[in-house]
């Protein structure tokens, strides 16, 4: 289960608590390149971006209807975050599934909160090489471009959040992305972070976010580290299940062997193997139906910046 | 099975609370709601063309309703009962109890699952102080009591029996049931009418959960002079995921049976008496599988299934109307 250290729960509630602004769910996009800053209103949904000025730098929209935009964040000629976001046009119904990187158990974090045929909601954390290896997303291709003409300075190396929220209305994915240095408290907080970004892009989804607040920066929350949790097994349900079917089985079975045969201590005996290895053939079963069987939704992969890898490495 | 941590609940719930509270107008008991929508807990609720007055308003830990009615001259010629989730709590509210029921004219449900949901109905319910002793004090939510109130100090007449539609919407961020109530008419043809009103409704009272709906808008068709169609009786209460349990009945089946089966085998090396043994497991297995897969989902499947308190007992159309 994912927790947030109260000292950076309340840093992002003190942070996000502004005074009031009224909210306005048909904010408009600002104009291409001008900085923004907040939340950026994309095809009928929020999506909260860190603090700072932001500059877009690659958009475009698919045959598809997705819409595909990345902002960067630049200081002193350095680009020193990215966000990239993929969105359902307004209307589209979003058939994406979860991001194929919450399934993974390399990474230092990856997590799925809910999952079925019709909505989703998971987030990873991982690293990525930007630039030159693996799939990338054509906006992020064209915000290369736009990096490259303006002579900004580019890591090398990424760390990136991920998180993908999806319901029957409409779908985002959102990669915020920083770059990666020897900064053991980046590494560190990073998984923390996720979790307040999460819920932002959750309530985002919902168009309840009051336009004006940011996200914090990663590195001024002192959260701790996180383990994996691939998720989409619900191994402690299918454990109790297994308990409570096992007693109602091995009940029935002792019963009828002692009226067949009329004696308990050889109806004990023919319940005994059954009840030995019964239940590791339904908790298997169980197992199995849940990670083969949780949803018939694809899990549909959005390229990103490059390939994503799963262990946090520094720069070489 | 849904997780979500304390903290970062918390801190999204303590987050948004404040400041988009803030930014919705404050109504009060006795207030005129304008415009096509009601705005409330961060949630948008479609409205049918008004005058609409805000008669109630009730806040508990966890939800917030609100009863609106619509009086021009004359008794009321319309409720509408909204209850949104507190965003002081995030959560799923599951399926309307009413959306298993089998006793209503029209049930049907979109979506389910052991995190959210969204499914509307059609029935019938007597409401004032009989009905709500009848039912006792859970079957009536506080700010319909409450606009009960207000319409009997201000003179307004309500009727003793409506027909309504209910409509629930529930996600882990946000949740809103919203009940649309007739003076009711005795008949079948109002309850058809209310269910070929309810689907673009609904649609409607989707996009207000994710606060799509547009102000300059104009309010929702009025029910019975929408000139909409009818449709057929819808009748999907499968709040389960019935098909599911069945092939895991067979698929435990196959695995059970093989090696009970092949178990026997080797301890009889009879092919006959290795069937004999085996057949009495594959006769009532499966119905025990069954049976503890659908009790499990429906008990354990971690969704609350919360039950919201309306105008009073809901009822079918077999029930007279007075």
């Amino acid at each position: 289960m994912s927790r947030l250290s109260p000292a950076a729960a309340l840093a992002v509630t003190a942070l996000l608590t502004a005074a009031p602004q009224p909210l306005n769910a048909q904010t408009p996009a600002p104009a291409a390149h001008s900085p923004m800053s907040g939340v950026l209103a994309i095809d009928g949904k929020q999506v909260p971006l860190p603090e700072g000025a932001w500059t877009v730098a690659g958009d475009r929209t698919d045959g598809e209807g997705i819409h595909h935009r990345v902002l960067v964040q630049v200081q002193d000629g350095t680009v020193t975050g990215a966000v990239m976001i993929h969105a359902t046009g307004k209307g589209v119904p979003a058939a994406w599934g979860l991001a194929p990187g919450c399934r993974r158990v390399d990474l230092p974090f990856a997590q799925i909160r809910y999952a079925s045929d019709h909505d989703g909601s998971c987030a990873y954390v991982t690293t990525v090489a930007a630039g030159h290896e693996g799939p990338m997303d054509p906006a992020w291709v064209s915000a290369l471009g736009t990096i490259g003409e303006r002579r900004w300075r580019l890591p090398e190396h990424w760390a990136a959040t991920v998180i993908r929220v999806s319901d029957r209305l409409g779908a985002v994915q959102v990669r915020y992305a920083f770059p990666l240095t020897d900064d053991a408290l980046l590494v560190e907080s990073l998984p923390g972070w996720t979790v307040g970004a999460w819920n932002a892009v959750e309530q985002g989804l919902l168009n309840r976010l009051d336009p004006q607040q940011s996200l914090p920066l990663p590195g001024g929350i002192n959260a701790p580290n996180r383990d994996a949790d691939a998720g989409g097994l619900t191994v402690p349900q299918a454990v109790w299940k297994t308990l409570t079917f096992r007693a109602v089985v091995t009940t029935l079975d002792f019963t009828s062997n002692a009226i067949a045969i009329g004696n308990l201590t050889t109806a004990a005996l023919l319940s005994a193997w059954n009840t030995l290895t019964g239940p590791w053939v339904y908790l298997a079963h169980e197992l199995a139906w849940d990670y083969f069987g949780a949803t018939s939704t694809p899990d549909r992969d959005l390229p990103g910046l490059g390939e994503e890898a799963g262990i946090l490495t520094g720069p070489t | 099975m849904r997780s979500l941590g304390v903290f970062g609940t918390v801190t999204a719930a303590l987050a948004f609370a404040a400041a988009a509270a803030r930014a919705e107008p404050v109504l009060r008991p006795g207030d005129a709601v304008n415009g096509p929508y009601l705005s409330i807990e961060g949630v948008q609720v479609p409205l049918p063309a008004g005058p609409w007055t805000m008669a109630g308003l009730s806040e508990r830990d966890e939800l917030t309703s609100a009863a609106l009615l619509r009086v021009e001259e004359g008794p009321a010629s319309g409720a509408v009962l909204v209850q949104v989730s507190s965003r002081r709590v995030v959560g799923t509210w599951g399926l309307a109890s009413a959306c298993y029921r089998d006793d209503l004219p029209y049930v049907q449900t979109r979506a389910a699952s052991d995190h959210d949901g969204s499914c509307a109905w059609v029935a019938r319910v007597r409401t004032g102080p009989d009905a709500s002793s009848a039912g006792g004090p859970d079957s009536v939510d506080p700010a319909w009591e409450a606009a009960r109130r207000m319409a009997a100090e201000r003179g307004w007449g309500l009727p003793a029996a409506w027909t309504l539609t209910g409509i629930r919407v529930s996600q882990p961020q946000a949740s809103v049931q919203v009940r649309y109530a007739l003076p009711q008419v005795p008949g079948p043809g109002q309850p058809a009418a209310l269910w070929a009103w309810t689907a673009p409704t609904w649609d409607a009272v989707e996009r207000g959960l994710h606060n799509l709906l547009d102000p300059a808008a104009g309010p929702l068709p009025s029910p019975l002079t929408a000139g909409l169609p009818l449709v057929g009786k819808h009748a999907d209460t499968d709040g389960f995921s019935l098909s599911r349990a069945i092939w895991k009945t067979i698929t435990f089946r196959v695995i059970g049976t093989t090696i009970d089966f092949t178990t026997n085998m080797v301890a009889t090396g009879s092919i006959a008496t290795s069937l004999a043994l085996s057949s009495l497991p594959l006769l009532i297995g499966p119905w025990i599988y069954f049976g503890h897969e659908i009790a499990w989902q429906y008990w354990g499947g971690g969704t609350s299934h919360r039950d919201l308190p309306g105008l009073g007992i809901e009822t079918g159309l077999s029930a007279r109307a007075s």
